[in-house]
């Protein structure tokens, strides 16, 4: 796997890290949420 | 669920203040508590003692609650997660001795040639861009070494926040008390830029590339809707989205009518038309721009004024959204306790008339301690639950 591949698999597997202890309203939203909570 | 004993006093607190921030007239002048790390150090704690231990939130504001009377509190969050942007490497937030405090020196992170860029792939441009930009961790190559600290960072991130659920219905039961906004950081698109992207570079941008940042806006207004889940969630009483304003206070009337109004009622359409308030915390002195400001749909909206003139506020807007505000902090902190009353007996004789009014504190008890004498507050909040009664 390439790097740029296994990046994406990190963030996604934060992604879903994050929804364990988020609103249950799908990944879609919570990957916007995981971004805006970065953001600040 | 709320206990039998407290659901009453639950179930009145939320229709008091439900009616005023509507505009009506409730049984009394709804009290509201915008509390926040000022509790750690009144109950002994600094925010750092919270950091370490999240289940210290509850006991802090079950104390603050039976101490002091409020209809309402504003919410219930950890401090900034200041060790999980530690353990990224990066971040604007930086412990301070006991504090937190929040360095705007690490806002700028996007350059002025880049809206084009934000505005073809947000997504991409935060994960490729933003992200290697704010936190050393994320511009690292590869390697097995960067995906454990990043997973450890997330599993401080969810030591943190992972109890809040659970503290929020301690809370609840225990205290009988509601809080007030939902959890969804829905902030305007061009505060998203001046906050966290531009910075104040942003004023030069709306001079030198104004359709670039538009269009940055539009983009951004849509991954704020996701990202706050309205679509997903579903209309509570007593509660509202929260918008907290920055950059009006610092753009021309005009500016503000092409920049920043029509995305502000955007997200007051957006969010009235699936049932759900809006609070606007106008933060700063919005006076320029209250005939802007009379033109929001009525009782769409719950403003929170801090350095606005309360009594021109409520002749100038009252007609157009409920109106929370009008102690003054300073007072509180260093008035003698009669004049404390007296303000607040004044505040009440002037505003409550006509209802949607919440008698509030002007700012946010946010800092460490030092911004309100804890006995005059106590004072005030009592005597406005008794005094602010409809007749």
């Amino acid at each position: 796997m390439e790097d740029k591949q296994k990046n994406d698999v990190i963030l996604d597997r934060l992604i879903k890290e994050y929804m364990k202890i988020t609103d249950e309203y799908g990944y879609k939203t919570a990957k916007a949420s995981f971004f805006r909570m970065l953001l600040f | 669920m709320i206990d039998t004993i407290n659901d009453k006093t639950y179930e009145e607190k939320v229709e008091r203040f439900d009616t005023a921030m509507r505009g009506g007239i409730p049984d009394r002048v709804p009290v509201f508590g915008t509390i926040m790390s000022w509790i750690y150090y009144y109950c002994g704690y600094t925010e750092n003692d919270i950091i370490r231990d999240p289940m210290l939130n509850l006991e802090c504001y079950l104390k603050v609650c039976r101490d002091f009377y409020f209809d309402m509190i504003f919410t219930i969050t950890p401090p900034p997660v200041v060790t999980y942007k530690n353990l990224l490497g990066g971040g604007a937030f930086q412990s301070a001795g006991d504090t937190v405090q929040f360095d705007t020196t690490k806002i700028q992170c996007m350059e002025a040639d880049e809206y084009k860029l934000l505005s073809k792939d947000f997504n991409g441009f935060m994960e490729k861009v933003i992200l290697p930009r704010k936190f050393a961790l994320f511009a690292e190559d590869y390697s097995e070494d960067k995906y454990n600290k990043l997973i450890k960072a997330q599993e401080e991130y969810n030591r943190l926040f992972g109890s809040l659920g659970s503290i929020i219905e301690k809370f609840t039961q225990e205290s009988a008390m509601p809080n007030f906004i939902y959890p969804a950081g829905y902030w305007h698109p061009f505060d998203v830029i001046m906050d966290y992207l531009r910075n104040f570079d942003i004023m030069s941008d709306i001079r030198r590339r104004p359709d670039e940042v538009l269009e940055a806006c539009d983009v951004i207004l849509k991954f704020i809707y996701e990202a706050a889940g309205i679509e997903k969630r579903k209309p509570m009483k007593a509660k509202a989205f929260q918008i907290p304003m920055h950059a009006p206070i610092y753009l021309k009337p005009k500016d503000f009518e092409r920049f920043y109004f029509p995305y502000l009622l955007n997200m007051i359409d957006f969010a009235s038309q699936k049932g759900f308030m809006v609070e606007c915390f106008f933060e700063g002195d919005y006076s320029h721009l209250y005939d802007y400001l009379q033109e929001i749909p009525k009782y769409k909206v719950v403003g929170m004024f801090e350095k606005d003139d309360i009594r021109l506020v409520k002749k100038k807007l009252g007609n157009t959204m409920g109106i929370i505000g009008g102690m003054n902090t300073y007072t509180l902190k260093h008035g003698k306790k009669q004049e404390c009353l007296d303000m607040a007996k004044a505040l009440i004789d002037d505003l409550a008339p006509g209802g949607g009014w919440i008698f509030c504190q002007d700012k946010m008890l946010s800092c460490c301690g030092e911004e309100v004498n804890a006995d005059n507050f106590k004072a005030v909040t009592e005597f406005v639950h008794e005094y602010g009664v409809y007749k």
